[in-house]
């Protein structure tokens, strides 16, 4: 019998356990990876945990990663697009671009040569994982190569002893036929524009929680971008990019609340003297403790309702943020070492192309919607449906490959 | 499975309608009784073909086994008693609306009611409201809101205000938006004209006379009282956990939650695991939940069970342990310290059995048995602990100063990866680590330990995860305590317990790794650790 090949888009969490369960079914994942790495966002979430797990999610992330490392149960492809899907009769016919600059991570060892050439020349071309379960380990970022800028060879493809490094013409090109689709392309964080009154971009101790979890997952600590020290007074704003209809994203991102609680919990536990406030709009439940965490947070932080206005550079890397305070009955304008914007979670860009190309639909929020006619060939999952957490998606990824199988079994 | 018969039937056990919507999930992937425990409606079940049995009401008087072979024994209404095999479990209670009218000290009439009566006799109550009419609803305060039930007051809030035009007003804590299109639900209500005011400071008070009931509350925003007097005043109700809950989990050794709810707190349960391979919960029995995550959750449940019975067919791979049975005296430690639940007793018998598909490989058993009459069979995935010296191998340290020597006993789902990451990362301990792989921080004896500080190093280190994040549910704590244990006994014998060192640090967490390893390596020599940089211990902490 002919291998029946389920093209499964995106290697986030929600791709790689769809792929998963695919494969301890007996059936045939292939994913399909844009990205140099596996693990999509998830893979650098960083541990929240104070004296006990605040049950961020990020050792879930780890277990399924450590799996797939170890068993290799399913094929897959990084830094591969899809350039073309043919629908013919009961099957797909996929074609797939790889590269043209990549590392075959069939030949990479995780040895880490590359990087430390790239290091050395000062470049970032090489990017390296957050998780020691993620492999490959190593990935090119074409775009941030300095040798193909300068014209030069890549230091890092004769540095490799393996010479799992490509660099190729032309990008390399396979055609696959499947018989189902899994789309699992996740979401985008939210950035602030250019102009925007949170002086994002402009404030260096203005930052948004990605980049501080990323910081956090990096170096242990989240410190001052212009100095590198500890701050006193953080200010966390809720709902940047959620709930606002005139920026176009008129829908609740249902996480921020939870992941940026546990950081706020988390510093706290860290640096006891940090002077926490949080402007927020409502507080979201999450998790079975929510209560809990809430009456902790209320208890050791200080809760604003209602998101400030205003944020102006003040002396010494200070902002000053002002914003109607419902006790006094007035504006008041406060100071603080480091303001943290809760981003939320916004569409992928490419959404209404590929909603075109498989035949799906776009909610009003701009994420992807199953197809009413052609339901089971295609199957949508995880955050490229909505927002969700990682546990969420997992379960998602659970139902999805369940349709999946359910389909190739009924067809 | 001990007589070799595998059992791939499922057992569904419900209280209302969301048993029959998994039941028909699962029906496509096997066999499924339902045991409902009260009288409920007939969905589109009954002309499902693989439901070879539907028992309703019933009683679970008995459960045993494992998977691929749970007993249960039923009764049923007319008394007769049923035992019957399954393969797997999957508990569908549902949770409960109850009303908070008691709560506001108010009494139900024809102008004060409940949500879920609202519901029920919508007509009745919105006849005789008309323009001019006042209708209030009151979220919160009293109990948590949920998106679940604040979609239906939106929903209300808004059809009262366009089909009677009343005065519509909604009092409320918080909105509790993360359901998708509620947060334009809201808006939409909003410009029907439905008056939302929220409140974080106060709360509104009602009083009721003979004649009308007033709601007297602080507008905080404006600094204002403000009195309404609704011709109508709904509450949301509370959610409450499955009455049958508390007994069922009782009955088949699944840990309860939060409020009683079902299912227990942990990280790796996800929406849809218990403790125990092969029982599965699911629905609104483990609090609120939108009917696309309840339908969601039984197709995931559908998938676990299908893969189960995929994993039945292979050999079981990787670390298990074996039981040698001349050596077991049968104290029937392991089988009280196993945190799965894998292994049982089974009459005629000599020593416990441990069942293949419920073990998880955590060697606690190993460590428990006071007569070491567990091991795991081929090598598995790291320490021998009578042989650490040999096992002494990665090294790891600043060449430039004399540092201590320290073995690390690190659990291979946390602080071994931990590790290996700062290992590839570059990072530079201030020590010389030996790390020793371990499969939990439950599997480390105490014995290990000592050895371990009779081997010649300066220190021990003990990493696991997080306490309520152990794989093995009870393995980091059970080490906590062990590893207490060990330094008050050698405090006792005058031996200084500083040379030993509990903590918990999460897979990812390289930085924090090296945190506590250089913290600790600097009390090893006399400082206390409070110079290095970031901040006190990142995570984790001491043992007491
Ligand atoms: C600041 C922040 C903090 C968070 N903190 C937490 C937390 O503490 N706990 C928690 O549980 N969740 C948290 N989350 C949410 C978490 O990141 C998501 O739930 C999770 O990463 C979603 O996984 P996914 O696989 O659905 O999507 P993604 O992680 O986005 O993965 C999608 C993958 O698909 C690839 N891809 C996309 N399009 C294509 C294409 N056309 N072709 C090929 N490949 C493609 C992408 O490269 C990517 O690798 C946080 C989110 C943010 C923004
Ligand atoms: S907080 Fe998250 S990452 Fe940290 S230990 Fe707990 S689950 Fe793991
Ligand atoms: S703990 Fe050891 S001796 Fe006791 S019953 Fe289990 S195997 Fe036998």
């Amino acid at each position: 019998m002919q291998k029946e090949v389920i093209i499964v888009i995106g290697g986030g969490i929600t791709g790689l356990t769809v792929a998963l369960e695919l494969a301890q079914l007996g059936k045939h994942p292939l994913v399909v990876e844009r990205g140099p790495l596996l693990g999509g966002r998830s893979a650098s979430l960083p541990c929240k945990a104070t004296d006990r797990c605040l049950k961020c999610n990020n050792c879930l992330v780890e277990d399924t990663l450590r799996q797939i490392k170890y068993d290799s149960p399913f094929e897959f492809m990084t830094h591969t697009t899809i350039s073309d899907i043919r629908r013919e009769a009961e099957s797909w016919y996929v074609t797939l671009e790889t590269g043209p600059f990549f590392i075959d991570w069939e030949k990479c060892t995780d040895c880490g040569a590359c990087y430390e050439a790239c290091a050395r020349l000062g470049a970032s071309g090489v990017v390296r994982g957050a998780s020691i379960n993620q492999h490959p380990f190593f990935g090119i970022d074409q775009k941030a190569c300095s040798c193909l800028q300068k014209g030069a060879d890549p230091a890092c493809v004769k540095e490799c002893p393996e010479g799992a490094i490509n660099i190729l013409t032309r990008p390399q090109t396979r055609q696959v036929k499947a018989h189902g689709i899994v789309v699992a392309t996740g979401y985008t964080p939210y950035v602030p524009p250019e102009k925007n009154r949170f002086g994002y971009g402009r404030l260096p101790n203005v930052i948004t929680t990605q980049e501080a979890d990323e910081m956090l997952r990096e170096s242990g600590a989240v410190t001052r971008p212009s100095d590198g020290r500890v701050p006193q007074r953080v200010a966390f704003v809720q709902c940047v990019g959620s709930r606002d209809r005139r920026i176009g994203r008129e829908y609740c991102s249902r996480i921020c609340c939870g992941y940026s609680l546990r950081l706020a919990l988390h510093m706290i536990h860290k640096y006891p003297d940090v002077d926490i406030t949080i402007f927020y709009m409502d507080i979201q439940n999450f998790g079975k403790d929510f209560e809990k965490y809430y009456s902790e947070v209320k208890d050791k932080a200080k809760l604003v309702r209602g998101l400030p206005g205003d944020f102006y550079a003040l002396d010494e890397g200070k902002i000053s943020v002002s914003y109607f305070s419902e006790e006094q009955q007035k504006n008041v304008a406060q100071p603080f070492d480091l303001v943290l914007l809760t981003i939320g979670l916004s569409p992928q860009e490419e959404n209404p192309d590929l909603a075109n190309m498989l035949g799906l639909g776009i909610n009003e929020d701009g994420f992807l919607r199953p197809s009413q006619a052609d339901a089971s060939a295609v199957v949508v999952a995880g955050t490229a449906r909505g927002p969700m957490d990682v546990a969420e998606c997992i379960c998602d990824a659970k139902s999805a490959a369940f349709k999946m199988a359910n389909f190739l079994e009924g067809s | 499975m001990t007589d070799g018969r595998v059992n791939r039937s499922v057992l569904v056990v419900g209280n209302g309608p969301y048993c029959f919507k998994v039941a028909g999930e699962l029906a496509s992937v096997d066999s499924v009784s339902l045991a409902v425990l009260r009288e409920a409606r007939l969905d589109e079940m009954e002309q499902k073909p693989n439901l070879v049995e539907l028992l309703m009401p019933v009683e679970l008087l008995g459960f045993s086994g494992q998977p691929g072979e749970f007993r249960a024994v039923f009764r049923q209404t007319n008394g007769s008693h049923a035992e019957r095999t399954y393969g797997f479990v999957v508990v569908a209670l549902e949770s409960e609306w109850i009303s908070t009218l008691n709560k506001w000290s108010v009494v139900e009439d024809s102008r004060i009611t409940s949500l879920s009566k609202l519901e029920k006799y919508v007509n009745e109550y919105l006849g005789n409201i008309g323009p001019g009419d006042k209708v209030v609803f009151i979220s919160g305060f009293k109990q948590d809101s949920y998106p679940v039930s604040q979609e239906k007051i939106v929903n209300f809030a808004a059809a009262v205000r366009e089909k009677t035009g009343a005065a519509t007003y909604v009092l409320m804590e918080q909105f509790k938006v993360a359901q998708e299109g509620l947060e334009r639900a809201f808006r939409l209500a909003r410009e029907l004209g439905v008056v939302f005011v929220k409140f974080s400071q106060t709360i509104p008070e009602v009083r009721v006379g003979p004649k009308e009931c007033t709601v007297q509350y602080m507008d905080e925003a404006m600094g204002q009282a403000v009195n309404i007097s609704p011709q109508l005043l709904i509450f949301e109700d509370e959610a409450c956990p499955p009455p049958e809950g508390r007994y069922i989990s009782d009955l088949l050794g699944i840990n309860l939650g939060n409020q009683g709810f079902l299912q227990g707190d942990f990280l790796f349960n996800l929406p849809i695991y218990t403790n125990r391979t092969g029982i599965f919960v699911v629905g609104s029995g483990k609090g609120p939940i939108s009917e696309r995550e309840a339908e969601r959750e039984a197709e995931a449940v559908a998938e676990e069970v299908a893969k189960l019975v995929c994993s039945f067919d292979k050999e079981v791979v990787g670390p298990f342990p074996t039981l040698n049975e001349n050596e077991c005296i049968h104290c029937l430690t392991c089988y009280r310290s196993c945190p799965h639940k894998a292994i049982s007793l089974y009459p005629g018998q000599r020593s416990p059995q441990i069942s293949p598909v419920a073990c998880r490989g955590c060697g606690i058993c190993v460590e428990s048995c006071p007569r070491r009459a567990i091991d795991f069979e081929h090598g598995e995935s790291g320490i021998s602990y009578y042989d650490i010296d040999k096992e002494i191998d990665h090294i790891v340290y600043e060449d430039s100063r004399d540092v201590p020597r320290i073995a690390v006993f690190a659990c291979v789902n946390s602080a071994y990866d931990a590790y290996l990451l700062a290992k590839s990362r570059g990072d530079r301990l201030q020590a010389r680590c030996s790390v020793l792989k371990v499969p939990c921080g439950g599997r480390v004896e105490a014995a290990a330990v000592i050895k371990a500080l009779g081997s010649g190093v300066d220190g021990v280190a003990i990493l696991t995860c997080h306490e309520n994040s152990c794989k093995s549910v009870h393995g980091a704590s059970r080490c906590r305590k062990r590893i207490a244990a060990v330094k008050e006994m050698m405090t006792k014998c005058g031996v200084k317990e500083e040379a030993i060192l509990f903590g918990t640090v999460a897979p990812g967490s390289a930085p924090q790794f090296v945190e506590l390893i250089n913290r600790f390596s600097l009390r090893l020599q006399g400082g206390d650790g409070s110079s290095i940089i970031p901040g006190n211990a990142g995570s984790g902490g001491e043992a007491r």
